[in-house]
């Protein structure tokens, strides 16, 4: 199989199949969740149509291979959309820093790839910390999702290495070879052991062997500005290539601009053709929003109609509420010796969950991650790498970037972030898409215990390197707005009706027949990378619509959780 | 069923619509692809053109900005000014992208500096170019700019990035564009031995409320 299909380019708007029927499943966007359900469903043999407003980037659109990389990060190759500005890229206004993309393959585009899973305290929150900010215990548990984590991750493709005690045991799920840590991996893991604190080699969507056509990883150091190479789980050549093998009709340019519903279920989407300017209308049994933390709400709120009047699934005004970044900081550290950074898979050569778990002596609750990063190429030392520390002009700019550049070793302090109602996603209608629709808007705030795990975590890191010698470290402290990589919360799962978005199946409670399976629908978010729980989450509600398609396709109301059948 | 609504809902459609972001009212055709509808990748074409005595202003103050010596050539002989004008945005275009440089303000600025600023020897060019980094607003705005472009471009260019492997242990084996050769035949694997087992984790039948410090129950309502 192609990992390069480029199919989307003369098969938009139908061509694929469906055109003139009604699709068994609609679903709105192809990022993690969109891929990994149409994946399952389309080898289940059912129908499934799939709308995505980008397109698909072609490998020789990439800046790789580009002298000025590292000023097109900047550019056209931002991660954020109202840097962008793409007619595909939807604006988000308020306090924040949107990183998404809207193309085929969402945002697994170009991200880290980190691959961590949650831990079984994740799920249990509510347990843990009871009614505070807006706390609840997720309806399933780590065991309920564990098997799912293992089937997307054999189709995603991971690297990584077995045997971490930190959690339960995962040897179900194949492992290829973990990325190299390069001088810079092995500098870190290094001043972790002088301190006996844990760290373990990260796993990473990756390739470390070649895979379905993805060449393997060659250390080139940019993932998250794309791979041409399809080494990175990017799901344009990661699952949807075996969708579209499988029957998947897959419309791109296709901009939805809201979901329809009658009779309190849905009936499927209007979308605008981008190429066109046509407006379309495609019926489904099922629809599956998709569309990330941010879009998802959008969407539904935009969908607001008779019967909905505050938009679909949001009788209880949830949509959008709920809203969680993780807390960050960056810290850059110099050393005197060769770290060689601008090497190596940027996801992450390991991860130290040594301070994941809450201890209230601490002066807040839950936890943190530091994952080691790497620091892109000369320009970016120039400017200041990670934290702004901009080289000198005129006559000390030579010895300043002498002494920092392959010297630099970078950490993202990564914590869990409280569940706040307030941070929430509207819409903003005085800003526009290329389309007219309006802006998504967030509303965002560090509350004071996450504030409290930012410094904290902060200190320790500096507690790192200052025990392998470091000749100087800088960080960010709390980044207000957190840097929007991880959308999540906003179409939650939950155990009631009042609680929640959706049920433990990804269900909404107002509408049985429309699901939500992306970031939004995250109860917490733990202190770790979420995609690999948003493709586990997609596959488990691939895998009960599969089973019990005929009865939710009959289902008046949304069984709660109890008396929903098990897988 | 699948239906077309075209006829009653152009106001939705793309050719139609307002333009969002910033947006030019000609947008380039979808089907030219994902990256013809951004910042064109290597700046703008054909380029801003400088006169003889922009281009020496430019020339002069990027090898003030970055000084040559230690191996490294000064900007002027990596023709930094070729890539300035790639990447100040022509006035033909609305300024949209990064360095959000406009052609005429740059040009203007240039000129302000000028002919005096080329006269004088070089402590007095540096006391000119560090009045405008702690100028006024549109001052501070241009040397800004000037700087991330000196520093962008110059670092771009091939015989920087010989520089740095030739005169930097660190830099030995840095090649500038991340692709095609990636670092595979450099970069350090883990060595072949144990990981070191720390840690556990709180299996889902242990987990159990904690007693939160009071300020934090105060300030979240805590209750169990």
């Amino acid at each position: 199989m192609s990992g390069w299909n480029t199919n989307g380019h003369t098969g938009r708007n139908g061509a694929n199949g469906t055109r003139g029927e009604v699709a068994d499943v609609l679903i709105v966007g192809s990022g993690m969740s969109g891929s990994a359900m149409a994946n399952r469903l389309c080898a289940a043999g059912l129908k499934v149509t799939m709308l995505e407003q980008g397109d698909w980037i072609h490998p020789t659109e990439y800046a790789h291979h580009h002298q000025e990389f590292d000023i097109e990060r900047n550019r056209g190759w931002s991660y954020d959309p109202n840097v962008r500005q793409g007619p595909e890229d939807y604006p988000v206004t308020g306090f924040t820093t949107p990183y998404l993309m809207n193309a085929v393959g969402g945002s697994t585009l170009r991200y880290a790839a980190h691959w961590p899973r949650l831990k079984p305290i994740d799920f249990r929150k509510g347990t843990e910390l009871g009614n505070m900010a807006g706390n609840i215990d997720w309806p399933i548990s780590y065991e309920d999702l564990a098997p799912y984590y293992d089937i997307n991750d054999a189709e995603v493709g991971i690297s990584g290495v077995h045997g971490d005690q930190t959690y339960p045991d995962r040897s179900g799920a194949p492992r290829q070879q973990p990325v190299a840590p390069g001088k810079l991996g092995m500098k870190f893991a290094s001043g972790l052991d002088k301190l006996g604190w844990h760290w373990w080699p990260s796993d990473n969507a990756i390739l470390t062997e070649a895979k379905d056509g993805r060449l393997p990883c060659n250390n080139c150091g940019n993932c998250l500005c794309g791979c041409p190479r399809g080494s990175l789980g990017g799901m344009d050549v990661a699952l949807l290539p075996k969708a579209l093998a499988n029957g998947l009709d897959l419309r791109i340019n296709a901009r939805v601009t809201r979901v329809e519903a009658s009779g309190g279920r849905a009936t499927g989407a209007e979308y605008v053709d981008r190429l066109t300017g046509e407006t379309h209308f495609v019926g489904a049994k099922i629809v599956v929003v998709a569309a990330s933390g941010i879009g998802t709400p959008r969407l539904l709120l935009m969908s607001a109609q008779k019967g909905h009047p505050d938009g679909l699934a949001n009788s209880n005004g949830l949509v959008g509420t709920h809203l969680m970044h993780h807390s960050f900081a960056f810290v850059d550290c110099w050393f005197d010796d060769p770290i060689e950074g601008f090497k190596g898979a940027f996801g992450a050569p390991l991860a130290c969950q040594e301070f994941y778990h809450t201890d209230t002596s601490r002066g807040f609750v839950n936890g943190l991650m530091m994952q080691v990063g790497r620091s892109f190429g000369s320009a970016y030392t120039a400017m200041g790498t990670h934290t702004a520390a901009i080289a000198p002009w005129g006559q000390d700019h030579r010895a300043f970037f002498d002494s920092r550049f392959g010297h630099h070793l970078m950490v993202f302090m990564f914590g869990e972030d409280l569940p706040i109602k307030e941070n929430r996603v509207t819409l903003d209608h005085t800003v526009t898409d290329s389309s007219g629709l309006p802006a998504a808007h967030v509303e965002f705030t560090v509350s004071e215990n996450d504030r409290r795990l930012c410094d904290f975590g902060v200190e320790r890191i500096t507690e790192v390197a200052d025990a392998l010698g470091a000749r100087e470290t800088n960080h960010t402290g709390v980044l207000s707005p957190p840097p929007g990589w991880h959308l999540m919360g906003t179409a939650r799962m939950g155990n009631t009706p009042e609680d929640s978005t959706v049920n433990r199946y990804n269900q909404a409670w107002d509408v049985p027949n429309l699901f939500i399976a992306d970031g939004a629908a995250m109860t917490t978010g733990g202190a770790v990378n979420p995609t690999s729980t948003i493709g586990a989450m997609s596959t488990r509600a691939a895998e009960y619509i599969a089973q019990n398609y005929a009865a939710i396709v009959a289902q008046s109301m949304t069984p709660s959780n109890a008396m929903a059948p098990a897988l | 069923m699948t239906t077309t609504r075209s006829s009653t809902s152009k106001a939705n459609g793309v050719l139609h619509a307002p333009a969002p972001m910033g947006m030019k009212a000609t947008t380039p055709d979808v089907r030219a692809g994902w990256a013809a509808q951004k910042a064109r990748m290597g700046g703008y074409s054909p380029p801003v053109r400088f006169t003889s005595q922009q281009r020496a202003v430019l020339d002069t103050a990027a090898n003030l900005i970055i000084p040559p010596g230690r191996g490294f050539p000064a900007p002027s002989e990596v023709e930094i000014v070729e890539f300035v004008a790639r990447y100040v945005t022509p006035a033909s275009h609305e300024v949209k992208y990064y360095p959000l440089a406009a052609e005429h303000t740059f040009k203007d600025q240039l000129n302000r500096l000028g002919q005096e600023f080329l006269a004088v020897v070089p402590s007095r060019q540096i006391e000119l170019l560090a009045a405008l980094e702690k100028g006024e607003e549109a001052d501070a705005t241009f040397f800004e700019q000037l700087r991330a472009l000196v520093y962008y471009g110059y670092y771009a260019r091939a015989e920087v990035t010989a520089a740095i492997r030739k005169n930097l242990p660190a830099g030995r084996d840095y090649h500038g564009p991340p692709l095609p050769y990636g670092y595979d035949d450099s970069i350090e694997r883990w060595p072949d031995k144990e990981f070191p087992k720390r840690g556990t984790f709180i299996a889902t039948e242990d987990v159990r409320f904690v007693s939160m410090p009071t300020d934090l129950a105060d300030e979240y309502g805590v209750q169990k």
